[in-house]
């Protein structure tokens, strides 16, 4: 055999070889990261969320496509009219991925565990005093004031979610089982993680004694793909079935036959963040300034018709039915403003994990501010800088935008990240008593015309103070391969379809 | 032999403290919270500061400093702040894929800057096959690496475009080094997707090296050719190919050694491209996904790897120089 033959062999065979699978069963996702860990406590995830769900199931979730709150892993509930005490129903014949059948002491012993002061969730529970398991399927949690949003919390995705007592007791390891829940889990979900190699992959299978319809898909894929143009070129190809975060926006009109869109309303809302100590300082000047960056000016170039601007400071799936926020127009003005205040000159700084998006609309502002005589430049900001900003606000820059996420659809979950003082969000550090008065009162409203208007009227006091200001509603977009239906999106879970349902058609 | 191999250890070790020092400096300067970067976003700041008090961020910087020298005396190199589990198990899951890569890479380009060179230096073609290999390798190697990936797996289809083997003959074998592993599982068809898996990224980082290696070798030839030992081989009547493997080529290959001594040191920069761009996953994306967390363990861990790698091939070098070359042996 000659050595052309024998390279041409090689290459047939690696052809045969690395040909896509065609296993009708088998989904393929891909992760631009691996996940921190998959343990419900541990970590704010995003990518992962997706798996998390199918693993680990919660009390109560967000109905595909709204905001409505349904059963979960409890078939019904009540709350006192108190409002201090929660009551649910589990459902019957749940089982863990190790066989063992559920009963409330399980789920108390696993939310004795989320409430752990050394893990970072337990923040979900503050407020609980107690928790119990009176029988077989009932768990009760009290409150110590009532708290409006405490459904919601539990609906979140980052909500508690029950775990097992094969990790709990088996694999507690003298760390509550986060070194073994890391890498591994036992929920009572559609799925079973099998495999979880970091920077490769992460299978499911489906578990056939969920308690609920089976998945139709025997197997999920998760693979690590650092690259979205990779991963484009891997769903064109048929490698992926979906993508499910980062095709980028500009590329979305044009997609490939057998591609399609999935884009639904999301709580990721487009907001900048101003520091009003250096040259934001003037009222006069924020206002001029805030003319210049009216996301009238760039929406559509940066998001095509995936964005709409923004109605307040809350996302619109929290709070609809509004118009959409009024900007100052007066350009004249606002160059007179910046005449008169002498040269300005500010920095914007962009969150870097939506690098490009973020980049393009920062790029904008700077060419729109250039209209009203502002010099502006642009910087990244990674995203473990952010939460230090607030720690040095001279080196800080003067704008900061970014597109995050709050807790659950609940506003009081916005207002305690983003605008309360000391909130984990408020990069500038921001604080208005008044703000503060507002938020504890809407807390503890149940009424939501009358809850909306308190969380409105916050809006409204931080747009006109200038230190934050709503850019638009961004929504979440998946790239998918025509004939996969039943992706059940939700609102509150961003970058997920549900694994549980998802079908060819 | 082994006083030199001391020599060069404690010289490494030596190096790692000093590297570990700076690193630990920069924490303080670095405006990132590994704190907040393990328990994410939204946590209040309460947690942020629990959490900042279990992982002993709040103890002043020398101290730190002194646990994690205790600690590494041990050969415990703390928790990664992103995977969360102990820095030596990643670097356990991580290395082989690198290594993997690295070596297959630099057979490449040993064998790729050979073949270029020994015509260079012997025919009158040199200079045009230099030439053209400066220009194949002048642009950016990303480019490289994305034209690779364009043309051989998503035009033609003739090869995998990123990972380390096709999901359907996935599996994670006792040593991590995938085409070790085939063998001991005694798999032909794994073997060959392993290896048609590593041929755009391994090529992709060895064309840099091709041209370093290729170059150093003929200008040694050419070197070497005009001595007298040369004329006095071919007055003897040995032919071309018996003067080249016999005499020219050990003569000759002390500069190209130390070449791919330095290769192995620069491959580390080219990795964090490559690894990212055929989703290979090795040290260098764990050590991105690392950057973003601050995850210093993590960072000074691969920063361990890499320094022990550079060490291992520089002996490895030094040996064959002294081998080639039985005076460098006797000093």
């Amino acid at each position: 055999m000659s050595v052309r033959q024998l390279l041409a062999a090689m290459v047939i065979l690696a052809t045969a070889l690395c040909a896509p699978a065609s296993a009708e069963t088998v989904l393929r996702v891909a992760y631009s990261d691996d996940v921190a860990t998959f343990d419900p406590d541990d970590a704010i995830i995003l990518f992962g969320l997706d798996v998390s769900r199918v693993l680990y199931e919660g009390l109560v979730q967000y109905k595909p496509g709204t905001t409505e709150i349904v059963g979960w892993l409890a078939q019904s509930w009540s709350i006192s009219p108190d409002g201090r005490t929660y009551r649910f129903t589990l459902r019957d014949g749940v089982t863990f991925h190790d066989g063992r059948k559920m009963t409330s002491a399980d789920v108390l012993a696993y939310f004795r565990r989320r409430k752990s002061p050394s893990l970072p969730l337990s923040y979900f529970l503050d407020g609980v005093k107690e928790m119990s398991a009176p029988d077989p399927r009932t768990f009760v949690i009290t409150l110590t004031a009532p708290q409006p949003a405490f459904l919601d919390r539990l609906a979140s995705p980052w909500a508690p979610k029950v775990i097992g007592p094969g990790a709990l007791v088996d694999h507690e390891g003298g760390d509550l089982g986060v070194g073994w829940l890391n890498e591994h889990a036992d929920g009572t979900g559609p799925f079973k993680l099998v495999e979880m190699v970091r920077g490769q992959r992460y299978v499911l299978v489906r578990n056939p004694d969920y308690w609920g319809a089976q998945p139709y898909f025997d197997k999920i894929e998760i693979l690590i793909v650092p690259s979205i143009n990779q991963q484009m070129l891997m769903l064109e190809r048929g490698e992926l079935d979906i993508v499910e975060h980062g095709y980028p926006f500009d590329q979305l009109g044009k997609l490939p036959p057998g591609l399609k869109v999935d884009a639904h309303d999301a709580l990721g809302l487009e907001m900048a963040y101003f520091n009003r100590t250096k040259a934001l300082r003037d009222p006069a000047v924020r206002k001029a300034v805030i003319t210049a960056i009216n996301p009238a000016g760039w929406l559509t170039d940066v998001f095509g018709p995936f964005a709409t601007p923004a109605r307040s400071l809350y996302p619109k799936v929290m709070i609809n039915g509004l118009e959409p926020v009024t900007y100052p127009t007066d350009f004249a003005a606002a160059r007179r403003t910046i005449a008169e205040a002498g040269p300005v000159t500010i920095e914007i700084g962009y969150a870097d994990q939506e690098g490009p998006v973020q980049q393009r609309i920062a790029e904008f502002m700077v060419s729109l501010l250039k209209q009203i005589g502002v010099t502006a430049t642009v910087r990244t900001i990674p995203l473990v800088e952010e939460f230090s900003l607030v720690n040095n606000l001279a080196r800080a820059p003067d704008i900061f935008i970014a597109q995050n996420y709050p807790d659950a659809v609940h506003p009081a979950t916005q207002t305690g990240v983003f605008f309360e003082t000391g909130a984990a969000l408020n990069f500038f550090g921001y604080s208005n008593p008044k703000v503060d008065a507002l938020s504890a009162e809407a807390g503890q409203i149940t009424s939501i015309p009358e809850r909306d208007k308190d969380y409105l009227a916050i809006s409204d006091i931080l747009f006109a103070d200038g230190a934050f200001i709503p850019l638009a509603d961004i929504k979440d977009v998946i790239v998918y391969r025509t004939g996969l239906v039943d992706l059940n999106t939700r609102p509150a879970l961003p970058w997920a379809v549900d694994y549980g349902t998802i079908r060819r058609e | 032999m082994w006083l030199f191999l001391a020599r060069r250890i404690a010289g490494l070790a030596s190096v790692l403290v000093a590297m570990t020092i700076v690193l630990f400096a920069l924490q303080q300067i670095v405006p990132a919270d590994p704190a907040r970067a393990m328990v994410g976003p939204n946590a209040p700041n309460s947690v942020v500061e629990a959490k900042r008090a279990a992982m002993g961020l709040e103890q002043p910087l020398p101290v730190r400093y002194w646990h994690y020298m205790v600690q590494l005396s041990q050969g415990d190199l703390g928790q990664s702040i992103y995977t969360h589990n102990p820095v030596t198990r990643d670097l356990a899951r991580f290395t082989p894929a690198t290594l993997e890569l690295v070596v297959v890479a630099l057979f490449f380009g040993i064998l790729i800057g050979a073949a270029v060179a020994l015509p260079q230096a012997l025919s009158r073609w040199g200079p045009v096959l230099r030439l053209g290999l400066i220009g194949a390798t002048s642009a950016p190697i990303f480019l490289t690496g994305l034209l690779l990936s364009l043309l051989f797996w998503y035009k033609l289809g003739w090869l995998p475009g990123g990972g380390r083997i096709s999901p359907d003959d996935f599996a994670a074998g006792p040593t991590g080094f995938l085409l070790i592993d085939s063998i001991l599982a005694g798999s032909p068809r794994m073997m060959l997707d392993v290896l048609a898996h590593l041929i755009l990224p391994a090529f992709t980082l060895a064309l840099p090296i091709a041209v370093a290696v290729g170059r150093t070798l003929a200008s040694s030839l050419i070197e070497v050719y005009r001595q007298g030992y040369i004329r006095t081989a071919r007055a003897k009547g040995l032919s071309e190919r018996v003067v080249l493997t016999r005499h020219a080529l050990k003569n000759a290959a002390g500069p190209p050694l130390s070449m791919i001594a330095l290769q192995v040191a620069l491959i580390f920069n080219n990795l964090l491209i490559v690894e990212r761009l055929f989703a290979w996953p090795g040290l260098g994306l764990y050590m991105v996904q690392a950057f973003a967390s601050a995850d210093l363990p993590a960072i000074l861990g691969v920063a361990l790897v890499a320094a022990a790698t550079y060490l291992v091939v520089a002996a490895i070098v030094d040996i064959l120089r002294a081998l080639f070359d039985p005076r460098l042996g006797a000093q």
